[in-house]
């Protein structure tokens, strides 16, 4: 019984002290591979050293504290910055480079490459740090276009130009519809009367005009700018590099679209209807 | 005696049950006269079998709490149509997608229905294939209007003396020939042309044809304008310093706090609504750019002209001034000017309570042609291109 006790006591001193723990962040480099199976050299931060071009998430217990190890996996160097957080965090290739983060307030920070080399913030190098109370009903949307003929300048050493930038692959966390619908961090699925939290990031260079259909949003939080919280929209657009916070109560079940409203964007190689475009499925 | 009574009765009717019903064409052969003359095969909604649909389709205006039917009679000899009420926020049945609502084919109806929501601006368009058919021309705007007031934005909202409003849009010639608008049956993989679109719109027009959607802005008084995104570029729009602009709504809803700006930025989907005001008797324009979204770099330009005046000069006309036919009426209306050296800039329709039933912008044909009016008594405003406002007053049967 006593070791019951024991056990319980440190288990909720573990709970309410922050802890440290350790989480390792890979910049690996690989190939997206399109809904149309071709293959885009691209790069992306992952939990382990094999190369996924997912949505590059990672979710913290607000009051916790962790000990960031970001492991360059990649041949080149890379300099690092998480939003609110750190900023010009060198890592030299096939580093590790160690940080500990104190996560206190809840909220959603951008961790992306940094350097003046572009060329690697364009690759993918983009993701989303998220503090929460809790886990449930969240969901995250990683925005990204390619224009895929420039990743390949950019894999055999040139550089880009976007002077006349023209994506024709635009993707929800890496993924084109309809196999957005398969990832569950970024399909939205509650029931009437639910508060949903969507946490978006475009980590592209295009802005995209997110439509929702069968509700209005409330931008809780924009690193944009403080003046659009509180505003209540059904259509966002998201700048470069940008994060919101939009909360979704759902007043009536049903499945809705969302998606760009640049409807050149909802394609994969100009095909319609790829690219930008999910549902939302709530329940009565 | 007994048709004002009949008159009478008919008027709290449609008070009291707000039953509207909107009957639109879905066309593919639509004929769309660009700037410089040039003419492009267009998709379009029409209100008759003889009309050009329009690009946009007809303004439609709705009040708060109103219980709206569209009929939507699709003959278009070709692809299924259907009506995505854009912002109205209504339920599965009604959202005009086609796997996940319901589709409307050649010589059949089909039937939304919603209630009119928050008063403010919204948009509809068809969501079959929707790039190529709202590239085709098949979108327009959707207004609600609070009810029981008049010049108000919502209940408790902002009063102004005068509207306004304009629907941004481009046109990519290369998307208006048979190879692209009559597209593959497979809606799951149809291939898009590269978009480079070479007209940027207002309200459907451009270059020269701009001229008739110059404002008129009363002195030391607020004019309210709507602005709305139909296009696959973003808006920047940059007024003038000797305007005063606060931005007070978007997506059909006000803002927490009004924004002064200089500067608008809007993008494909989104609607904002503003207030402007001027102390001094002067003309200018805004300037409105369509920025890639790729780039942000601007693409195209065009500038909407305004003139502060300190008097709307509402005149009285002469009936041989203005031909409104036929008066009084089984519920159709036709209106145009006799004289062509003016030009009719728009129309507005109230009935004798203050209620605004019938708003629209210019059409190519300086007439308005078919407006659909329940039974009762109403007063039409027409504005010429000139500032000046004329009046008379109808009986709708």
């Amino acid at each position: 019984m006593r070791t019951i006790i024991l056990a319980l006591c440190a288990l909720i001193t573990n709970y309410v002290i922050a802890q440290t723990d350790t989480l390792n962040i890979y910049i690996n480099t690989g190939q997206v591979r399109t809904i149309d199976s071709n293959l885009i050299a691209a790069k992306a931060f992952n939990k382990s050293s094999d190369f996924n071009f997912d949505a590059q998430v990672f979710r913290f217990n607000k009051g916790t504290s962790v000990y960031l190890q970001i492991h360059n996996e990649d041949t080149v160097n890379h300099v690092v910055d998480i939003e609110s957080f750190v900023s010009q965090v060198s890592v030299k290739k096939n580093d590790v480079v160690g940080i500990t983060l104190p996560f206190n307030n809840v909220g959603a920070f951008r961790i992306f490459e940094s350097s003046e080399n572009a060329d690697q913030r364009y690759l993918g190098l983009s993701g989303l740090f998220v503090v929460e109370e809790k886990f449930r009903g969240h969901f995250f949307w990683n925005l990204k276009e390619f224009q895929s003929n420039m990743n390949q300048v950019i894999a055999e050493g040139g550089s880009m130009d976007l002077t006349n930038y023209r994506p024709n692959y635009f993707l929800i966390n890496g993924l084109s519809n309809p196999k957005i619908d398969q990832d569950t961090l970024a399909k939205v699925r509650g029931n009437v009367g639910d508060t949903l939290q969507l946490f978006v990031l475009n980590s592209g260079n295009a802005v995209h005009s997110l439509h929702f259909h069968g509700y209005h949003v409330k931008v809780i939080y924009s690193s944009r700018s403080s003046e659009v919280v509180g505003w209540v929209k059904d259509t966002y657009a998201l700048y470069k590099g940008e994060v919101v916070q939009l909360e979704i109560v759902p007043d009536k079940p049903g499945e809705y679209p969302v998606h760009d409203h640049n409807l050149v964007a909802i394609t994969a190689n100009n095909i319609y209807p790829k690219g930008m475009f999910t549902t939302l499925v709530i329940k009565p | 005696m007994r048709n004002l009574f009949l008159i009478v009765s008919l008027l709290l009717s449609t008070c009291l049950f707000a039953q509207t019903k909107t009957f639109l064409i879905a066309r593919n052969s639509g004929e769309k006269v660009l700037a410089d003359g040039r003419k492009i095969k267009s998709m379009g909604y029409a209100t008759k079998l003889s009309e050009n649909p329009g690009i946009p389709g007809p303004t439609l205006v709705y009040y708060e709490g109103d219980s709206v039917t569209i009929d939507l009679w699709n003959v278009s000899q070709g692809a299924p149509h259907t009506i995505h009420l854009h912002g109205l926020d209504v339920d599965q049945q009604n959202d005009g997608v086609p796997h996940l609502s319901f589709t409307v084919e050649h010589m059949k109806h089909g039937f939304y229905t919603f209630k009119a929501p928050h008063p403010g601006t919204y948009l509809y368009h068809c969501h079959v294939v929707s790039a190529i058919h709202v590239q085709g021309g098949m979108y327009g705007m959707l207004i609600v209007k609070p009810k029981n007031e008049v010049n108000k934005t919502w209940s408790n909202g902002y009063e102004y003396a005068n509207e306004y409003n304009f629907l941004f849009s481009e046109i990519d010639t290369t998307w208006h020939h048979d190879s692209v608008m009559d597209h593959s049956t497979d809606h799951m993989h149809v291939k898009l042309p590269a978009y480079n679109p070479s007209y940027f719109l207002s309200n459907g027009s451009s270059g020269s044809q701009l001229f008739e959607q110059n404002m008129h802005l009363l002195i030391d008084q607020q004019t309210y304008v709507r602005v709305a995104n139909m296009g696959y570029y973003g808006n920047r729009i940059t007024f003038p310093s000797n305007v005063s602009v606060t931005i007070i709504d978007s997506d059909g809803r006000p803002l927490p706090k009004p924004i002064l700006s200089d500067t608008l930025y809007m993008f494909p989907g989104e609607r904002y609504g503003f207030l402007i005001e001027a102390n001094a008797i002067h003309s200018d324009s805004f300037k409105v750019e369509y920025l890639d979204m790729n780039t942000l770099s601007s693409k195209g330009e065009l500038f909407l002209k305004y003139s502060v005046v300190d008097d709307l000069n509402i005149e009285d006309i002469q009936k041989s001034e203005l031909s409104i036919y036929p008066n009084p009426s089984g519920g159709e209306l036709n209106v145009s000017l006799k004289n062509s050296s003016q030009l009719l800039e728009s129309i507005h329709i109230r009935s004798l309570d203050g209620r605004l039933v019938y708003l629209s912008n210019p059409t190519d044909n300086k007439a308005f042609t078919n407006i659909s009016l329940s039974s009762g008594v109403y007063v039409v405003s027409a504005r010429l291109n000139t500032g000046v406002i004329i009046q008379e007053r109808v009986i709708v049967l």
